[in-house]
């Protein structure tokens, strides 16, 4: 079932264009990963889902409850983690308190603590604690693991994999590609404003092989990705006559992301 | 509503202790500073009519002129601004606006927020007009109930408008000096303003401590106009509200 | 059921799934007419998504590797020795030549040859 569908979507702030017609859809049971460098246009996207911003134009149809995680996880500073769930449970819909609880416990979390005191990866876990607690079909969230220790982003991960499978389903925003591999079902690589790449992790990666060429040589329809002291490596969608190198995925992300054509 | 009025705990309970203390330093010392003032009239009388020393010692006076007339008239704008200028601009500049908006539509965080401010509001412009008639009355003095009255309209409109144009910078900054500073910039400059003449009405303290008032006699005409630009005001903030790109 | 998982691979998920199930159908570790874990079940051991799992489920099931049984699962079939017979011996060809390039003997590859076949080292090749 779609939950989510966006098409032709585009916002600006004035000359700068920082959605630029771009469609996508979530479905139910899958976590779906928008990727790409910092300016791509990720944050806003998400944000005009949510109603935060208001799109210029394009369709967004939400088909489901949504709980969010935003980029910046600022909660109340002088509330105590505690008065933060009860403030949450009064202010969310279907907000399962108990559920609050024992992931705040799960994550080891002091729940008399002022959250002014938390650290950055404590407050993170904190309103991921108060997000997932929200008993709705979507999830948004935004660089939810940044600034996590690995045994706490692999706990979030496998969360985040859990919902997909309780029938639920993520969309989410990630720099770290590694992550993204171990946790994301489909993919939407975004660069400037627009999606170069989309579809399921396992199609992209056989999608494509590097091929190196001597200096001054380009390959037609290939994306640079780096040069040796020789060589120049372009990334190629694979064809029958085409031998290369199978790619990795951060080699294909980094190639399309810099998107130089030739 | 609840975690709005809980918000503003701090700011509340800070101005209602030093209004508090403001009254209490002033009621109970009539007597010594009439017979300071007294004492001192040559000196005094430069700056204020004959007649006034010899005033301040009927109570009523008094308590018109001390504290409807200067310290808690003058603090009305202060209390309007303090309760207005918080309520968006520290989500803004927190980030935690996005905590609210996503759960919440944009209709009831804004209507939950004007409606906890002018209720703080209310609560303590009437609670402090209130206070030095139920002061009389306990210590067997006498006070005009109608003329504590018409310095509560007054002092509600007059604190209702600061609010309300600290509201709209509140909404439109999206820090919270920012919009301190340009609130009481207007204030300062309508103030100054309305020492020239024709456009005195620019001045809101001549509304605030009009002498007028103790002869309970309310100025409709300005009650009204403050009262319209108000709500004219709070409106424009819903729209910039409405529409604003978080 | 757990197998690693190298998320980081080039190799598509999906076919880390198949070659490791292949690989534990050949060594008799899931033994024919078994059922192997429901796609729900792998996804959540593994950690991976349905869909993966399901398309590499499909496949084994295209290659004759499985076969749905309505309403109960997946079941083993067996893996098709004469297809992977062909495709390791394709794979032994490429690596003789490789070794022939790099001017190793004959006398040293049939000297393997013989070691593996006579005391029965190919067992614990198996992975």
């Amino acid at each position: 079932m779609e939950l989510l569908r966006v098409k032709n979507l585009k916002k600006s702030y004035g000359e700068l264009v920082a959605v630029d017609g771009i469609s996508f859809t979530v479905e139910q049971g899958e976590v779906f990963a928008l990727l790409g460098p910092n300016g791509a246009g990720k944050t806003s996207t998400i944000k005009c889902i949510l109603g935060l911003r208001k799109k210029d134009s394009g369709e967004i149809v939400l088909n489901s409850s949504v709980a969010y995680l935003p980029e910046k996880k600022e909660l109340y500073r002088s509330y105590t983690v505690e008065r933060m769930i009860k403030t949450a449970k009064s202010y969310g819909k279907n907000f399962d308190e108990k559920k609050a609880y024992s992931l705040v416990e799960e994550f080891k979390l002091n729940p008399s603590e002022k959250v002014a005191n938390l650290s950055h990866g404590m407050a993170t876990l904190l309103y991921l604690a108060i997000t997932l607690a929200e008993d709705v079909t979507l999830y948004v969230m935004d660089e939810p693991t940044w600034g996590l220790d690995p045994l706490m982003r692999n706990k979030v991960l496998s969360i985040m994999r859990k919902l997909s499978l309780d029938g639920k389903a993520v969309l989410y925003t990630s720099h770290i590609l590694s992550e993204v591999e171990k946790v994301a079902d489909r993919v939407a690589i975004m660069r400037k404003g627009k999606i170069v790449e989309m579809g399921p992790l396992d199609d992209i990666k056989e999608k494509y092989i590097l091929v190196s060429v001597p200096k001054g040589e380009s390959v037609e329809g290939g994306y640079f990705y780096k040069e040796t002291t020789e060589e120049e490596i372009y990334l190629v969608e694979k064809a029958t006559n085409i031998e290369g190198q199978p790619a990795s995925f951060d080699a294909i992300f980094e190639a399309l992301v810099k998107g130089e054509r030739k | 509503m609840r975690k709005e009025l809980y918000d503003m705990r701090v700011r509340t309970l800070w101005m209602f202790f030093i209004l508090l203390a403001i009254f209490l330093s002033i009621a109970p010392f009539h007597k010594m500073i009439y017979n300071f003032l007294e004492k001192e009239s040559f000196a005094v009388q430069k700056y204020v009519g004959k007649n006034f020393i010899a005033n301040l010692k009927d109570w009523k006076f008094f308590i018109y002129t001390q504290w409807f007339g200067k310290n808690f008239g003058q603090l009305i704008p202060i209390i309007g601004l303090i309760l207005g200028f918080p309520l968006f601009s520290r989500e803004f500049e927190n980030s935690t606006i996005e905590f609210l908006l996503v759960r919440r539509t944009r209709r009831d965080v804004f209507s939950s927020k004007f409606l906890a401010a002018t209720t703080m509001l209310v609560a303590i412009v009437v609670f402090f007009s209130f206070l030095p008639w139920i002061y009389s009355a306990i210590f067997g003095k006498t006070l005009d109930l109608k003329v504590c009255l018409a310095f509560m309209v007054h002092d509600l409109t007059a604190a209702f408008f600061w609010m309300s144009v600290s509201l709209l910078f509140s909404v439109v900054f999206t820090e919270q000096v920012k919009a301190l500073l340009s609130v009481l910039g207007v204030l300062g400059v309508t103030t100054a303003l309305g020492f020239i003449k024709p456009i005195r009405f620019l001045n809101t303290y001549r509304y605030i401590l009009s002498a007028d008032l103790m002869r309970s006699s309310i100025d409709a005409m300005y009650t009204i106009s403050l009262l319209i630009i108000s709500f004219t005001t709070i409106f424009i903030s819903w729209k910039v509200f409405e529409g604003k790109d978080i | 059921m757990w197998f690693a998982i190298d998320f980081n691979s080039h190799v598509p998920v999906y076919k880390q799934i198949k070659e490791n199930l292949k690989a534990l159908i050949a060594a008799g570790k899931i033994k024919e007419g078994e059922f192997v874990p429901s796609i729900r079940r792998l996804a959540q051991d593994l950690e991976v998504n349905l869909n993966t799992v399901a398309r590499a489920y499909r496949e084994l099931v295209e290659e004759g590797v499985l076969k749905v049984v309505r309403g109960m699962g997946y079941v083993v079939v067996g893996v098709n020795e004469e297809g992977m017979t062909r495709e390791n011996l394709a794979k032994l060809r490429e690596l003789l030549l490789k070794l022939k390039q790099l001017n190793v003997e004959r006398r040293v590859i049939e000297k393997i040859c013989e070691e593996v076949f006579e005391d029965g080292a190919a067992e614990s090749e198996k992975p």
